[in-house]
């Protein structure tokens, strides 16, 4: 079954989330640091009167920051009863992803990726992992 | 009337409505849970007006606000005993014996001693160096003051909860919005001076 997917860019590698999920595109200006939170939390930001923590997925993903651009995105995500926000480098396109066509991500991704990568697909040559939702925003305790 | 539970003026249910519940849902919650009121008044032809009244008390806190470093926060006014500027030399630096990155320092403030901590360095926001207005707050009986850089106002607001598991903070009690479309965090400072001073510096 063919379902729409929202895909963004992080670093080099492509990701394609289930279009159901996503509640808003923002631009991205800046949060509120959140003393105390785990290291990947960017902070708080104030979507249509929600607050929503935002998971900065450069710091997630071990990659280097850069300075924030135009393109920078967050990605405001319905998962069950939490609403949470992804930062970006860039979202731009929605696609139809048929989900049949997913394939398990090899296991040496599997594990270098601490289990946030679950599968990829292909269409047209180009790549889209696919991530672990949850467990990518995470359930961290505050230290 | 129209608020009774299962009173409908549908003849036939659908998917999501006709069941006789919304209306009755909305009475429940607005005269019960927040102790306001619902009234109705009906012109025939020209429509109908739902007055919702809802408590301001349960809605809004007075809050002081403050800058931490670069950080703008804000703490309830209930909690403050007192806000006052410390004198170059006022407040000491007891022993420290266990190395800690937020040394608790004391002052005398009216023939008390009060504990001070420096809320930069306790919330990891800067070294809390230029910090010299003290607010105080009243934990179990002891004076605990919190050091901080400027205290900028005195504000009406309305809290949000948050309440994300990844935003659970002990001492951040929610966040509100003081005009500029951000979010500003709500300290609830009797919790954090709970908090141990052992945190390893990061």
């Amino acid at each position: 079954m063919s379902s729409l997917h929202v895909t963004f860019r992080v670093g080099t590698a492509e990701y394609a989330v289930p279009a159901a999920l996503v509640l808003h595109l923002e631009p991205f200006e800046a949060a509120t640091y959140v003393p105390g939170a785990p290291s990947y939390v960017a902070g708080l930001v104030q979507v249509r009167g929600r607050v929503v923590p935002v998971v900065d997925l450069r710091k997630r993903f071990g990659l280097p920051p850069i300075d924030r651009t135009f393109d920078h995105r967050v990605v405001v995500m319905q998962l069950g009863t939490r609403v949470a926000g992804l930062l970006v480098d860039s979202a731009r396109e929605v696609i139809q992803l048929d989900e049949a066509s997913f394939q398990d991500a090899p296991e040496l991704i599997k594990q270098q990726a601490n289990g946030f990568v679950t599968g990829v697909v292909t269409v047209r040559d180009r790549l889209f992992l696919i991530v672990d939702l949850p467990r990518v925003i995470g359930q961290e305790q505050a230290s | 009337m129209l608020t009774s539970s299962g009173f409908s003026t549908r003849d036939v249910v659908t998917r999501t409505s006709g069941r006789g519940l919304g209306l009755d849902i909305v009475r429940q919650i607005a005269a019960g849970d927040l102790g306001g009121e619902l009234a109705v008044s009906t012109t025939p032809g020209a429509g109908t007006a739902f007055t919702l009244r809802v408590p301001l008390t349960i809605a809004v806190v007075e809050v002081f606000s403050f800058l931490c470093g670069r950080q703008v926060l804000v703490t309830p006014v209930s909690s403050v005993e007192e806000i006052f500027e410390l004198r170059p030399g006022q407040d000491v630096l007891p022993p420290v014996a266990s190395g800690a990155s937020s040394p608790v320092r004391v002052a005398e403030r009216r023939g008390e001693a009060i504990a001070l901590r420096s809320l930069g360095t306790l919330l990891a926001i800067d070294d809390g160096a230029g910090a010299r207005k003290a607010i105080v707050i009243r934990r179990q009986g002891a004076l605990v003051g919190f050091t901080v850089d400027r205290m900028l106002g005195r504000h009406e607001v309305v809290v949000r909860p948050v309440d994300d598991v990844l935003l659970k903070v002990p001492g951040i009690a929610g966040s509100t919005d003081l005009g500029d479309g951000r979010p500003t965090l709500v300290l609830d400072l009797c919790a954090l001076s709970a908090r141990p001073a052992e945190r390893p510096a990061s």
